[in-house]
């Protein structure tokens, strides 16, 4: 089901185009993710889904409702973190959740347990919240956008603050989420390996133009057979010398020699260098193909920011 | 009912901020604190509190009647004695009204007794000490009884002087004249022929007959004092109104006289002879009937308490209306040295203006006059009653109007500059409530404090000054009304120049995203409303001034007794409290307009 329909999006802030026109949708059960350099355009993005900045050419709408001309139904469909989640300092965490709780029609206070413990916070939760770190405010934040039980979840940068575990968590609780409640998330995000871990699929966002829509496979891997490997050696010249022997697309890099082949050719390789007396230290996949991809289809940050 | 829980929640949020919290409390304590301090302060001087009377019996044709004197503080006050004197072993202090007096007379005697030079013969010198003696012994029986200035009985002193004199002269006359004479010019100044004429040149016959007179007179005074005898003294206030009136009716014998011998002068004799008329009827309904209404239910001059000031307002309201007389358009038009008519006022003005100024008097009477007949007091009569300074605490509002804007500014502005803001949109409410249910719970909030610090402060009135005031009622010219009647409309009233200026701040709040400013402008307009009001109140051609809310945003000045706003009030500026309170209601509804317009159509940036 699509729960979040973005078409010919536009947005002008005193005269100059943020936003050129671009559409995505979401759908129920995925994780999306929203990639772009600084300045592209994201949370400008996620705040016109939210409502928090008006749209100057284009619809949104959430469940089939506009933003526009259906703003409650919209937003009783969506929770969201846009930067940091500011909360009240002088309530408690219980006290900003029970007072954002109040404007959503059905939300118990059965729910705010249940979210706070979803978060981790229920031993904090009833201290003020000028007394928390900023990763508890942050799972505060995951907290009141989970409070109504929505369809669709808009995260901007949502493991801002958080630390390792953290991440973890907040990774597995949004695949829970999606393949078991059949939440759609839209998740926008600078860490690649996370979205890479996470994501079902990914739109890539520069100077305002959607450039580039990519799908993840079930591994997290971009679904591709061939993968770039990196060989470490004792003798990092003859390694090279044999791979282009082969004729393959290789090169040297920091530390070893880089290969570009599948993986069930790596034991053939092994066995050739073992004969020619070379040794092996380590045979690493290349991790960063997203950065790769994301590096050369954008050019955002490489020059001065607009 | 989620609509009334968001309320209730962002009232909370609301008092969670320690110093919208603090203020609150602050003033709502303010409204018991002034009344306490208002009440400690007025007890140690009298003129504030109320004084409480003390009875003195006194035994008159056989039954015991009681009248009531101011506190009897002899021998001297509670404070600093001062100087005193001491005369025949008893003690006069510096605080007595005799005491001058008396002081100037033990010292003329002292200064006599060394130095007898400015006389002629040891004769004279002995009469006059004789005098002097005479004298301290009349005054120092005033002493003893009267002991404050507003003591009625003050005046009969300096009226007793004379039969003094008189008693003496006639009781010595039989010492050389020329002795008498000189002692007599010593000590007062007389003229000679006359004075020979009335004790010398007499019979013995008459010689008693005055010396009887005057006994009579000193003995009667005497008697008032000592014996604090009220009826006494008013029956002789009565004998000396007839006399007022047989000297009047004199005189209108003779005007009378005077127009059959000039009888060109026939018009202002005429008019002389009118105006002798008009003060012989004001005294015969006016003086002698209020004499006989004080006797009738005790109400002794002088002693400060509410049924005096009634009575003075009768009797002097009265008075000038004795003498205040439209004149026909001819006599105007002939008129000469009124300020008005030289300024411009046409005839048609002058007859509207002295008709209110009739009116006033009237009103004053009758208000007057209902308050003694029920024996309820007006709440003009009682300045430092309940009532009275439960109304003054109107201008309470001002306070919490200060609150108000401090509430309206941090209300929006602190979401943005907190950065909350952003989690507060996001939810499934348009903007448009979210800002209303926040303004509505701020005026929920500073309403409270408005109507909780009023009724404390009136019930620390009730307790600190009495109760029962609030169960007179203040009159009108058709009827009366009752204190919730009359004070519930103007506290209602006064809720308006808070909202005003709360919805200035709310509004600025949301245009400005800033506390400090939000908060700081609104306060700077209302001080210059305040000055402007207080500066131009006094100058002409203001009448525009009616127009604007300037007037209307210090609503209690409106009730309060004597303000700036009452000062124009007079001057014929038409400043109707309805007409201002629609003005600020429309103004507070459209400032907030504004602020949803603006709130509905920003970005949020922060």
């Amino acid at each position: 089901m699509e729960l979040l329909r973005i078409e010919g999006l536009k947005k002008t802030i005193k005269k100059k185009k943020i936003l050129n026109g671009f559409s995505l949708m979401v759908n129920s059960g995925e994780i999306v993710g929203f990639l772009g350099p600084n300045g592209a355009g994201k949370t400008t993005t996620i705040k016109m889904v939210m409502g928090l900045f008006s749209i100057t050419e284009g619809h949104i709408s959430i469940c089939g409702h506009d933003v526009v001309t259906d703003f409650e139904k919209a937003m009783e469909n969506v929770g969201g973190i846009v930067e940091n989640p500011d909360l009240y300092k002088r309530l408690t965490g219980r006290q900003n959740l029970e007072y954002f709780s109040a404007m959503y029609p059905h939300v118990e206070k059965a729910n705010i347990d249940s979210v706070v413990e979803l978060v981790k916070m229920k031993g904090r939760i009833n201290d003020k919240v000028k007394t928390y770190s900023l990763g508890m405010c942050q799972r505060v934040g995951i907290a009141q956008a989970l409070l109504h039980n929505p369809r669709l979840l808009v995260l901007d940068e949502p493991t801002n603050g958080l630390d390792p575990l953290g991440i973890k968590e907040l990774r597995d609780l949004l695949k829970y989420l999606s393949k078991e409640a059949g939440v759609g998330v839209f998740i926008s995000s600078h860490l690649l390996s996370e979205m890479e871990l996470m994501c079902d699929r990914i739109y890539i966002i520069d100077n305002g133009f959607m450039i580039g829509e990519k799908s993840i496979n079930q591994q997290n891997q971009i679904v591709d057979d061939i993968f770039s490997y990196m060989f470490l050696t004792a003798d990092n010249n003859a390694t090279l010398a044999y791979f282009k022997e082969l004729g393959a697309n290789c090169s040297m890099e920091d530390g070893g020699v880089s290969l570009v082949m599948k993986r069930s050719e790596i034991p053939v390789i092994i066995k050739t260098l073992t004969e020619r007396e070379i040794g092996i230290y380590a045979v690493n996949q290349k991790q960063r193909s997203l950065e790769q991809d994301f590096i050369s289809m954008t050019t955002g940050s490489k020059t001065q920011i607009q | 009912m989620n609509f009334i829980r968001q309320i209730k929640l962002e009232i909370r949020n609301i008092l969670k901020s320690k110093f919208i919290l603090i203020m609150a409390i602050l003033i709502i304590l303010a409204s018991v604190a002034i009344p306490l301090i208002g009440f400690l302060t007025g007890r140690n001087n009298n003129g504030g509190g109320i004084i409480e009377p003390t009875y003195i019996p006194y035994v008159r044709d056989g039954m015991e009647k009681v009248y009531y004197a101011s506190s009897i503080r002899y021998p001297g006050p509670i404070y600093d004695k001062g100087e005193s004197i001491t005369i025949d072993g008893i003690t006069i202090y510096s605080d007595n009204p005799f005491y001058w007096n008396l002081q100037s007379l033990v010292n003329e005697k002292t200064a006599y007794e060394k130095d007898k030079n400015p006389f002629g013969s040891p004769a004279a010198l002995d009469l006059f000490l004789g005098l002097i003696d005479e004298e301290i012994q009349y005054y120092l029986v005033f002493a003893q009884h009267i002991t404050t200035y507003q003591d009625y009985r003050m005046e009969l002193a300096w009226r007793g002087v004379e039969s003094l004199y008189d008693k003496f002269f006639f009781e010595h006359n039989d010492v050389d004249a020329k002795v008498l004479e000189e002692v007599a010019m010593f000590r007062k100044g007389v003229d000679p022929e006359s004075f020979r004429r009335k004790y010398i040149d007499i019979t013995a016959t008459e010689r008693l007959m005055g010396i009887d007179k005057a006994d009579e007179e000193i003995t009667m005074l005497r008697n008032i004092v000592v014996n604090n005898d009220f009826p006494q003294y008013i029956a002789m206030r009565i004998d000396m109104a007839n006399t007022d009136i047989a000297n009047l009716e004199e005189n209108i014998a003779i005007q009378q006289k005077a127009i059959i011998e000039n009888p060109s002068q026939e018009e202002q004799l005429n008019q002389i002879i009118e105006d002798l008329r008009r003060q012989i009827n004001n005294i015969q309904t006016n003086t002698i009937p209020i004499l006989e209404y004080r006797l009738a239910k005790n109400i002794i001059p002088g002693l400060n308490i509410w049924q005096n000031n009634a009575l003075s307002d009768v009797e002097n309201s009265r008075n000038q209306l004795t003498y205040m007389r439209i004149m026909t358009e001819e006599e105007w038009n002939n008129s000469r040295g009124y300020y008005e008519k030289d300024q411009g006022q046409t005839y048609q003005e002058y007859v509207a203006s002295m008709q209110k100024q009739i009116d006033e008097l009237n009103k004053t009477i009758i208000i007057a006059q209902k308050s003694l007949d029920a024996d309820q007091p007006d709440m003009k009569y009682v300045p430092e009653g309940a009532r009275s300074r439960t109304v003054e605490f109107l201008s309470y509002g001002s306070i919490v109007a200060l609150f108000g804007v401090l509430l309206g500014g941090w209300l929006i502005a602190s979401e943005y500059q907190q950065g909350t803001i952003r989690l507060l949109m996001i939810r499934p409410k348009t903007r448009t409530k979210i800002l209303l249910s926040k303004f509505l719970a701020a005026l929920l909030v500073w309403l409270a404090v408005d109507l909780i610090g009023s009724t404390l402060n009136l019930l620390t009135n009730g307790i600190l000054f009495g109760f029962s005031d609030f169960a007179y009622p203040n009159y009108t010219v058709a009827g009366e009304i009752g204190f919730v009647a009359y004070y519930l409309p103007k506290l209602l009233a006064c809720i308006l120049p808070i909202l005003f200026a709360f919805a200035i701040a709310f509004m600025l709040s949301v245009l400005v995203k800033n506390i400090a400013i939000s908060i700081a402008v609104p306060i700077v307009l209302y001080i210059g409303s305040i000055i402007v009001m207080n500066i131009f109140a006094y100058q002409d051609n203001m009448a525009w001034i009616a127009y604007t809310p300037l007037p209307f945003l210090q609503m209690a000045s409106f009730f309060s007794r004597y303000s700036n706003i009452q000062y124009i009030i007079q001057r014929g500026i038409n400043l109707n409290i309805t007409f201002g309170v629609l003005q600020l209601l429309v103004l507070s509804a459209l400032f907030t307009g504004i602020a949803v317009y603006v709130f509905k159509k920003r970005d949020i940036v922060n």
